[in-house]
């Protein structure tokens, strides 16, 4: 594992949420954690329990749908969708993290 | 502003169903342990183990649930009532600091409702005659010296201009003896020229013509 782990940035995990299930389809919280640790690399450390505040923000803000269904495995737990909103938000966000990123990085290899 | 609605609407939902919400992600939170748990003891852990290191992943459930809570309702609203309650508590606790505050607030407002009467009344309240703000009282300046007091021919001369103010009366502090003779009362009054009444809306009695 790797040894140096970074705390998920402020305000990034809704942006990590959506795109997982952009990519994941319809998901459970457990299942969406196990993705962005997965994809990270165990890079990320997600207290998965913050999940949990995120989704209900995203739901209340028309991101994402909740529904409660059953597992593979018989297992009842509420799935989580993306909606229209939630995928016009992505896509905004994405556009604002990489503009973010790009003047951050050019800041700070900036030399005289 | 669609957005603003509907969180608002699903706040309110949350608070008024605040256990609905609670027990929601109680069972959320479980279900989520219990993938956790599977997950870990499929990679060969005991049960115990597996139980250990799914709650360690979630982290504080206590505290998922408070941030839970604020998301769901009216936080400050809540936290409002709250303090609220604290705050009786506190008093019913210690009845003697209560009864001095109590009574030292009862003072306060009584202090300053006597006071803000009186200057009511004093300075503040338009007179109860017609047209108030055009009443005005005629002073004199003689060599520096500001007076309110003129003689008869001056008031007479001054109710005659009828440019400079339409009505203009005077008066002059008096005090009477009215009654039968039997029973004399002395009563406040004042001498008051013709010009006095009609701005003041008084009509003379008719004996008094």
């Amino acid at each position: 594992m790797n040894t140096s782990r970074t705390e998920v940035l402020q305000g990034t995990l809704d942006l990590l949420v959506l795109k997982t299930l952009q990519t994941m389809g319809p998901m459970h919280g457990f299942g969406i954690a196990q993705r962005i640790q997965q994809v990270s690399e165990d890079v990320l450390r997600l207290n998965q329990g913050t999940l949990y505040p995120a989704l209900l923000r995203l739901e209340q803000r028309g991101c994402i749908n909740a529904k409660w269904g059953v597992s593979d495995n018989n297992r009842k737990a509420k799935y989580y969708s993306l909606t229209a909103t939630g995928r016009k938000q992505l896509k905004q966000n994405t556009a604002g993290w990489d503009q973010m990123s790009a003047v951050i990085n050019r800041v700070l290899r900036a030399t005289l | 502003m669609r957005h603003l609605l509907r969180s608002v609407a699903i706040r309110a939902m949350a608070s008024f169903r605040k256990q609905r919400l609670n027990e929601g992600l109680e069972e959320e939170c479980r279900s989520h342990l219990e993938f956790a748990i599977e997950r870990n003891k499929q990679q060969g852990m005991t049960e115990e183990q597996a139980r250990r290191e799914a709650l360690l992943a979630f982290g504080g459930v206590e505290q998922v649930k408070e941030m839970y809570r604020a998301q769901g309702g009216f936080p400050v609203i809540e936290t409002a009532l709250q303090d609220l309650r604290y705050g009786m508590r506190m008093l019913r606790r210690s009845p003697g600091f209560t009864a001095v505050t109590v009574l030292s607030i009862a003072l306060g407002i009584g202090a300053n409702v006597a006071i803000f009467s009186l200057i009511y009344a004093l300075l503040l309240r338009w007179l109860p005659v017609p047209d108030p703000q055009n009443l005005m009282q005629v002073n004199i300046v003689i060599d520096g010296k500001s007076s309110d007091s003129f003689s008869y021919p001056v008031i007479k001369a001054l109710a005659e201009r009828k440019d400079v103010f339409a009505n203009l009366g005077g008066f002059s502090d008096n005090p009477f003896t009215v009654g039968p003779p039997s029973a004399p009362v002395l009563t406040q009054g004042a001498l008051v020229s013709g010009g006095f009444f009609p701005r003041w809306n008084y009509s003379p009695a008719p004996d008094a013509c």
